[in-house]
């Protein structure tokens, strides 16, 4: 649902790269990085970029 | 490919840019991306990877100083490429696509009636929750954004414009196209708690 704050695109995108990094190694990404987690539940866009991030990121370390 | 570090990896792009560095890094690209866009594209997926990369590569090597390290290179370079390549394939499926599936206007007056509101069985208690509903949140989004603010909404919401081509029509970017909705929700979001309601209670009227 809609927060008061968020975080932009653009400021997510810049975060992505530590978020996704932190969804390989299995920690808690939301709990360190909340605001990145709760725009890419509200933006498609960049939701469908941090899925193929991962996906991608899976495969090299497959 | 060699395995380098992050410090490696900059020194090496740094201009002029070491050759093979620049080719292990542009095979990684490919490889990564022709496997993710394997489901999503249809026909010349290795011409189109290819331009992705070299796009993607450019914008690598005129960022690399914003690098800060706090990921491995590899990643924080592919996250530029997955950036590149999706924003041009929905570039690409907006510009091939039809419009029937965008909303009317009615009378020629601004109006919009999203397609996920239009329920043709609901119950007749539904019916009525359902277009006070309707009625309400139209009278909001009407009277309560500014016409950036609604045309916005429209536009990536409900039309399904992508962000990037819907910033370059309101002549903004990306980011502040998000910050402009984001506002215009929590404006909604706010004039909603004032009249009683809860978003839960927006969707339950539509048993969502």
């Amino acid at each position: 649902m809609t927060q008061d704050q968020e975080l932009g695109c653009e400021e997510v995108f810049e975060l992505l790269d530590q978020y996704a990094e932190l969804i390989i190694e299995d920690k808690d990404a939301r709990e360190y990085m909340p605001l990145v987690a709760h725009h890419l539940e509200m933006c498609g866009h960049c939701r469908e970029e941090f899925e193929v991030l991962i996906d991608i990121m899976r495969v090299e370390i497959a | 490919m060699e395995k380098r570090t992050n410090e490696e990896w900059h020194n090496q792009l740094t201009p002029p840019p070491n050759e093979q560095a620049l080719e292990d890094l542009r095979a990684l690209l490919v490889r990564g991306l022709r496997y993710a866009l394997s489901s999503r594209v249809d026909s010349n997926l290795d011409a189109l990877v290819e331009d992705f990369v070299q796009e993607a590569l450019i914008k690598i090597l005129d960022k690399l100083d914003t690098f800060r390290g706090e990921s491995q290179f590899t990643t924080w370079a592919q996250k530029i490429a997955v950036r590149v390549a999706l924003t041009e394939l929905r570039r690409k499926r907006w510009r091939d696509s039809s419009l029937d599936e965008m909303t009317t206007s009615r009378d020629g007056e601004s109006f919009f009636e999203p397609k996920i509101l239009s329920d043709p069985t609901p119950s007749p208690e539904n019916r009525t929750s359902q277009g006070g509903m309707i009625s309400m949140v139209q009278n909001l989004i009407v009277n309560e954004l500014t016409d950036r603010q609604r045309r916005a909404m429209t536009m990536v919401m409900l039309e399904g414009v992508p962000m990037d081509e819907a910033a370059k029509k309101l002549d903004t970017n990306r980011n502040a196209l998000y910050k402009l909705i984001h506002d215009a929700r929590v404006r909604l979001k706010k004039r909603l708690e004032d009249e009683g309601l809860t978003p839960q209670d927006v969707l339950s009227a539509f048993e969502i």
